[in-house]
């Protein structure tokens, strides 16, 4: 009987030790969220110390470059048995990529699966194709994974789209505000500063116009203050008119200033730095990538 | 009548008036989202249809034996690609006609995959690797926009028939539109024999 129990718990323990963590697409913790610098969600302790520090390393110097955001998630079990949509739903949730250039690219490896999954978004689709990720994969990945190097499969993989990505010849470039937004934004300032100060010459030549013989010809010569108050003084303009000789005079209000000039609030704390985290850009998928067993 | 009276009854008009061209507009607008939508569905599909040949030619080189399963492939894409449905107007039946048609092509295209595996020098080729890792990506960008039509048709519908939307629906000529549903028997899991 003692035999028996014991037989029992230690199947009851194997079991538990066998089985491994399973994760919905909510559970899968999102490390960019902590730490911007971080790239690489490793739950299950699958990845090396050293793995992970490279592989953040590489997608942090690209996401830089702003050629690529990566995401990798390497976990033990997914709820479900399609990779794809598990890892479809995981990077879309996330948002990893920009928001305008959709520049993501999400890296799921399910070790009770036996599954490496590449999912590209909209942006990527041409640089890095179902074809090129699938023979990343045979190349770079697949041998080491099968033999439970995950580590090594992992970053040899990330290395690899590393140098397809920046070997690209065209910039995915664009975060708050694209090149050709701000200048856009520039014409626009300066088109309406040329704006006023045609009103403002517009004006002042509408105020030359003298009124007998209609040239735009008036010109101020005197100017004298007549009386004051206390909050302004009251000034006579002569003008005269240099092709008919009409002459006219015009008085004019100048308000004096009064004592303490208001310059604005003072500077408060600017927005917060974007190097402590707050996720992914937004990005989107569409279905591309390309996945492999081994 | 009272001077008063008409002025309700236009005051009840303007805004009756107002009301119907948010409605329109609303209406208008959902449905250019379901068109757009459509567009990226046959996207897609043109994207597989354009892989076929090529695909074609490869196992061709390989598997001499396999001409049935060739050329059903080739016929099922010949018949899917005769059939254009206008995403603005479809009637249930193109609708039906057209996913009729593109199942078709997925299940002969499966049937070639599943040949190709007795063909280990087709398998370790490279062009072949890479066309049915295409291939699969297809499938998946096939299933992402067929969802994202799925979500945007369902939005619309909801629309169309709530009310007081469902009053003016009809009198502005919009009706509920078609939606994919899972081919019958793909969430069963097969039933694997030894």
């Amino acid at each position: 009987m003692k035999q028996k129990l014991t037989l029992l718990a230690a199947f009851l323990c194997s079991f538990f030790l066998c089985s491994a963590r399973t994760y919905t697409v909510e559970q899968v913790p999102n490390v960019q969220i902590a730490n911007a610098s971080r790239y690489t969600s490793n739950p299950d302790g699958i990845l090396s110390e050293q793995a992970v520090a490279a592989i953040d390393r590489a997608c942090d110097s690209l996401h830089t470059l702003g050629r690529a955001q990566i995401a990798v998630v390497a976990i033990e079990n997914i709820d479900g048995d399609e990779v794809f949509q598990f890892a479809f739903d995981l990077f879309s949730a996330w948002g990893v990529g920009g928001q305008k250039s959709d520049n993501g690219l999400g890296i799921l490896l399910v070790t009770e699966k036996r599954e490496i999954r590449f999912v590209t978004g909209y942006g990527l689709e041409g640089v890095i194709t179902d074809a090129l990720c699938k023979r990343i994969q045979q190349q770079y990945m697949v041998s080491h994974l099968s033999a439970g190097d995950y580590s090594t499969g992992m970053v040899e993989g990330v290395a690899a789209v590393a140098r397809v990505v920046s070997g690209s010849e065209e910039l995915l470039n664009e975060e708050d505000m694209s090149q050709t937004d701000l200048i856009i934004f520039i014409a626009g300032c300066i088109g309406f500063i040329l704006l006023l100060i045609a009103i403002i010459l517009i004006a002042v030549w509408m105020s030359r116009k003298c009124p007998k013989c209609g040239k735009h010809t008036l010109v101020r010569t005197t100017s004298v203050k007549i009386s004051s108050t206390r909050q302004y003084d009251i000034m006579l303009h002569t003008y005269r008119c240099s092709n008919c000789g009409h002459s006219k005079e015009q008085q004019e209000k100048i308000y004096k200033s009064t004592g303490g000039v208001y310059s604005g609030g003072g500077r408060g704390f600017g927005g917060g730095s974007s190097s402590f985290g707050g996720g992914f850009g937004g990005g989107s998928f569409g279905g591309g990538g390309a996945g492999s067993r081994f | 009548m009272k001077k008063s009276t008409v002025t309700i009854v236009f005051v009840v008009a303007i805004v009756v008036a107002i009301y119907g061209v948010v409605i329109y507009n609303n209406l208008a607008t959902a449905s250019q989202e379901v068109e757009s939508a459509w567009a990226n569905v046959e996207t897609q599909y043109q994207r597989r249809s354009d892989l076929i040949p090529n695909l074609v030619n490869t196992v061709k080189g390989y598997a001499t034996h396999e001409s049935e399963t060739l050329e059903g492939v080739v016929a099922a894409r010949a018949k899917a690609t005769s059939i254009t449905v206008d995403g603005a107007n479809m009637t249930a039946e193109q609708f039906a006609e057209f996913t009729a048609a593109q199942g078709e092509v997925t299940s002969a295209l499966g049937r070639l995959i599943a040949v190709a595996e007795n063909y280990p020098d087709l398998k370790a080729n490279q062009n072949f690797l890479e066309l049915q890792s295409q291939l699969e990506g297809t499938e998946n960008r096939i299933a992402v926009e067929r969802q994202r039509y799925n979500e945007v048709v369902k939005a619309f519908n909801k629309s169309v028939v709530t009310f007081p939307n469902n009053l003016l629906a009809s009198l502005f000529g919009f009706s509920t539109k078609e939606f994919f549903v899972a081919q019958q028997g793909a969430d069963i899991a097969p039933v694997v024999e030894f």
